[in-house]
């Protein structure tokens, strides 16, 4: 139990503070928590649930209140600690509104959402995750003295469902003083933690539990909400400190008051499962942001099975390296000659292993962290063959797509990601896909179908979300009044011809 | 977190909403079918030599089955159950030998067909098709007289709840006459055969048909005919025959999908029996919209937008995009894609090995071209399936329609997964259906065939685990699997 202790061991003596009552500030006030709820239906009525079952009781000031029922001396020694870390953590903690486009049936909308952050640095940038801010138009950030303040988007990492913003301050206005970053991979199984946040939009809100696992890995069949991949470079943290929507971009704090992870995702149909993701990703996910907006990776198109499920088909002696499973068509690994079914044994000159899924994150860091343009040295067991092969490593794609609303033809579209098209079993990435189609409308009309990929306007071809982009508008400009649209349907061609349908 | 909850609720919210067809126009689709139907369904006497039991000299006895008319030259289906007048053994359960020998066909003798019409014609047995399970007559009409058939083809797949008729013949003495009845799909089943059970009052409906209310023939109502593995294991000869009585007087019934009996033929008689005519496109009406725009000097046809590799089309040398505007002379007014069927039908219709003139547009430009017509080659529904009990996996080959709307390369090897088995593997590396097979083990799985021998092998070595390289799209993923060889 490494953080439980003070330096010297001994839990610090820290002023009672369980009576004191609390300041105004910390009081969520209902109507507050209530009214930035607005915008979904299911958190708008969980809240209202939530506070009809609590008004008869009275003291609404025990939600930010830690209910552990203590009752010998160290316990509430444990207690002040806890106290202790929140207080430190407290002033930091942040509230996100993010305003966001929503594509859904075939038409762009507006929505609001709540998630949680923290202010990271001094400069006052804010650390949330990709879901909760990633693609927000305008952001409302709530600090913790209840002063409302704008902020921008700085950069974005789906990959690790990451977003870094940065507070909109007025001049000489002083950025609230950040959070301490602990070190996630000190972190112990059984330590405890305590999850801070706004879930159901409760803002400022504490629970309590301990690192359940942290070396968690979900595999990337997880997908966020608006459909990236994300986890592969990273294990989670497990706890069962309550993690509920509203709590995503929020801290995880250990006793001593450092963040060790940022509040992802909890599981649906089970109870006191959450999941965080660890600092020590997020401080270099954040500087790579802050510098440069965005995370370069490198790529070479391989995955790999951990080898615990195929021991007795690569031999049992065979417990070292990595099978690989795929090999990404016209990749860098495919170039360099890479097989599916090759077990890579040494990557760059160090020694690789995933003998259980927990370890696959891991190769694919060190594949990601390659410098992008490096050639890198590759030793593979083929059979019984040993070979060495080099591959130069391409920087990795974009995970995430646009989408864009051509809401006079009555359909949103998106564009072609490596990863949709594999999911698609697509041939290549050309063209758009068209994500949503409205009721109705002139697209529907037309018998235009989701998932259809369009291919050209006119005779003019769609290479790509852009290129539709500049042809819809110059359309809709001009109210065009009907539009041939080229798509594939599967592998069939097929022609819709749209009937535009203007607003006037 | 939020947005997707969110989702969740926008989701379930929206129930789709179901328009039913009115009184009015229900009463129309099904006079329209029974006219449609009435000279197809026809009921065939038929003499055959019955032994009662084993230690019985056989007799010939007149039976009497309904028949469906598949031709417009008069050949008439009928179910492979004629070859069990009756079960051998109490309560529907009876052991027959298997399809391949077909020890009654010999024993059966003349028989007449009759009309609703009223009409009677001699006709002649021609031979069962062992595969699709069915046999077939053939009338022995007057020079010219032309029958207005049943076409079975790939139908697509129905839903349970869906409103469908059954057209089957009443019996005589009522008879013959053609019943409609509305009914709706009840379930649809995968084991131990694939097809769907409809609600119906009629007292034996085995050689009826099912249809949908706008007309495509979806399924034929027959006998279950299942084979029990563990029989068939110990005894390779032995079919359990199960359910031969299920239809009657339950209120419900079996209907093998349309698909099945696409390819049935005689083998003995083909010349004599129908094999649909294919093409190989895919196709688009030409509406009169779409033809102004385009600027087309047509006002209907149809829209070419794929062509299947080494299909007669390709060999004709049509291409995407081109415009079929004619056939054997005549206009193709198809102007929405739901009259498309009327043309596929006059493909199906003519029939493998016919020459047929298509004219087309290309670039604007009024071509013409000649295409013989190929049998159709079996796709997904019809594909050639094989059940490894020991791996509880079932697979298929792969098919022209696979590999296409995969975008795979032409004479890609592998079997297809139809149904996974389950294994030890992580979430992301577990086989799902429509992957391929690729390998087994270090064996590579060239076809259905290889893979059939291949699995002959591993049945003989009984090993423990039995590692699968698995393709889908341009991921790859091994899958091991410990088989039960009890």
């Amino acid at each position: 139990m490494a953080a439980l202790g003070g330096e010297d061991g001994r839990i610090p003596a820290a002023p009672r503070r369980r009576q004191r009552p609390l300041p105004p500030g910390r009081v969520a006030p209902l109507a507050h928590a209530a009214g930035a709820s607005g915008g979904s239906l299911l958190v708008f009525a969980a809240a209202g649930l939530f506070f009809a079952t609590m008004e008869p009781m009275p003291g609404l000031h025990t939600l930010f209140a830690v209910s552990l029922a203590l009752a010998s001396g160290s316990q509430s020694e444990l207690q002040d600690r806890i106290l202790e870390a929140r207080d430190r953590v407290s002033p930091a903690l942040v509230n996100v509104q993010p305003i966001t486009d929503v594509y859904s049936s075939g038409e762009r909308r507006s929505s609001t959402g709540v998630g949680s952050g923290f202010i990271f640095d001094d400069q006052g940038h804010v650390i949330t995750n990709y879901h909760v801010a990633g693609k927000a138009k305008r952001l409302i950030i709530t600090l913790s003295n209840r002063e409302r303040v704008s902020g921008v988007l700085v950069g974005e990492d789906p990959l690790t469902d990451i977003a870094v913003l940065k507070l909109d301050l007025r001049e000489g206005q002083p950025a609230p003083a950040p959070v301490t970053l602990g070190d996630s991979d000190a972190l112990e199984v059984g330590e405890y933690v305590m999850a801070l946040g706004s879930p159901l939009a409760l803002q400022r809100s504490l629970s309590f539990g301990v690192v359940s696992s942290k070396d968690r890995f979900l595999s990337d069949e997880f997908k966020l909400p608006t459909g990236e991949k994300t986890g592969s470079f990273n294990t989670w943290i497990q706890t069962d400190a309550a993690i509920n929507p509203g709590n995503s971009g929020g801290p995880l704090v250990n006793l001593d008051g450092e963040v060790v992870g940022v509040n992802a995702r909890g599981a649906f149909g089970a109870s006191s499962i959450g999941f965080a993701i660890p600092i020590n990703i997020v401080k270099e996910v954040a500087r790579d942001l802050i510098e440069k907006g965005q995370v370069s990776r490198s790529w070479l198109g391989l995955t790999f099975q951990p080898l615990e499920e195929l021991v007795q088909y690569f031999e049992a002696e065979q417990v070292e390296g990595a099978v690989i499973r795929s090999v990404d068509p016209d990749s860098p690994a495919e170039r360099a000659g890479v097989r599916a079914g090759d077990v890579l044994l040494s990557y760059g000159g160090e020694r690789v292993s995933a003998q259980f899924t927990e370890e696959l994150p891991g190769i694919y860091k060190r594949i990601a962290d390659t410098p992008v343009g490096e050639n890198v040295k590759l030793v593979i067991a083929r059979g019984s063959e040993e070979l060495t092969l080099g591959a130069t490593t391409e920087e990795e794609s974009e995970s995430s797509s646009g989408e864009m609303d051509c809401g006079s033809w009555g359909f949103t579209a998106r564009g072609i990601t490596r990863e949709l098209a594999l999911e698609f079993s697509l041939p290549d990435q050309r063209g758009v896909f068209v994500a949503g189609v409205k009721p109705n409308g002139a697209a529907f009309q037309a018998r235009l179908f989701p998932g259809d990929r369009i291919v050209a306007v006119g005779d003019e071809e769609v290479s790509d979300l852009e290129s539709l982009r500049s042809l819809y508008r110059a359309r809709d400009k001009s109210r065009v009044e009907k539009v041939l649209l080229t798509v594939m349907r599967r592998h069939s061609r097929r022609w819709i011809l749209i009937e535009a349908a203007y607003e006037n | 977190m939020r947005t997707e909850l969110a989702l969740l609720v926008f989701l379930s919210g929206a129930a789709p909403s179901i328009s039913f067809a009115e009184e009015d126009s229900l009463a129309r689709s099904l006079s329209a079918l029974e006219s449609r139907y009435r000279e197809s369904l026809v009921s065939v006497r038929y003499r055959q030599r019955v032994s009662r039991s084993t230690s019985e000299p056989a007799e010939e006895e007149e039976l009497v089955t309904t028949g469906i008319i598949v031709s417009p030259r008069g050949v008439v289906l009928v179910s492979a159950i004629i070859f069990e007048p009756f079960n051998q053994v109490p309560h529907g359960v009876g052991i027959r030998f298997p399809a391949s020998v077909s020890r009654a066909e010999a024993e059966i003798g003349s028989a007449r067909v009759r009309t609703v019409g009223g009409r009677e014609y001699p006709a002649t047995f021609l031979g069962r098709d062992s595969g699709a399970d069915v046999a077939f007559f053939q009338v022995d009409s007057e020079e010219g007289k032309e029958f207005t058939p049943v076409v079975f083809e790939a139908a697509r797949h129905v839903v349970v709840g869906e409103e469908v008729a059954v057209i089957s013949l009443l019996p005589e003495p009522l008879g013959p006459a053609v019943s409609v009845e509305l009914t709706r799909v009840q379930a649809v089943t995968e084991k131990p055969r694939a097809g769907f059970v409809v609600g119906t009052g009629a007292s034996d409906p085995v050689g009826a048909f099912v249809a949908s209310l706008d007309g495509e023939v979806l399924g034929y109502l027959d006998a279950l005919t299942v084979s029990l593995p563990e029989t068939s294991s110990r005894n390779p000869l032995a079919i359990l025959t199960m359910m031969r009585d299920l239809p009657k007087g339950i209120g419900r019934a079996f209907a093998r999908p349309a698909s099945e009996l696409v390819d049935a033929s005689v083998d003995t008689a083909a010349a004599t029996t129908v094999r649909r005519g294919w093409l190989g496109v895919e196709m688009q009406a030409l509406s009169k919209e779409l033809a102004a725009y385009m600027k087309l000097p047509a006002s209907s046809g149809i829209l070419i937008g794929y062509v299947y590799r080494d299909s007669p089309a390709e060999k004709a040398g049509l291409e995407v995009g081109d415009v079929l505007v004619a056939l054997d002379g005549q206009p193709v007014e198809v102007q929405r894609d739901e009259e498309i069927g009327s043309f596929a039908e006059r493909i199906l219709r003519a029939g493998a090995d016919r020459e047929l003139s298509l004219g087309y547009l290309r670039d604007g430009a009024r071509k013409e071209t000649k295409v013989r017509l190929a049998g159709a080659p079996r796709s997904v529904r019809e594909a050639l399936t094989l059940k490894v009990d020991e791996l509880d996996l079932t697979v298929r080959e792969i098919t022209y329609d696979y590999v296409a709307t995969r975008f795979l390369e032409p004479y890609q090897q592998g079997v297809v997964v139809v149904q996974p088995p389950v294994g030890v593997s992580s979430n992301q590396n577990r086989v799902a259906p429509g992957d391929l097979l690729v390998r087994v083990g270090d064996e590579p799985v060239a076809d259905f065939t290889t893979f059939r021998e291949l699995m002959e092998r591993i049945r003989e070595r009984k090993p423990e685990e039995v590692v699968l390289f698995v393709e889908r799209g341009r991921e790859s993923f091994f899958f091991a699997v410990k088989p039960d060889w009890n």
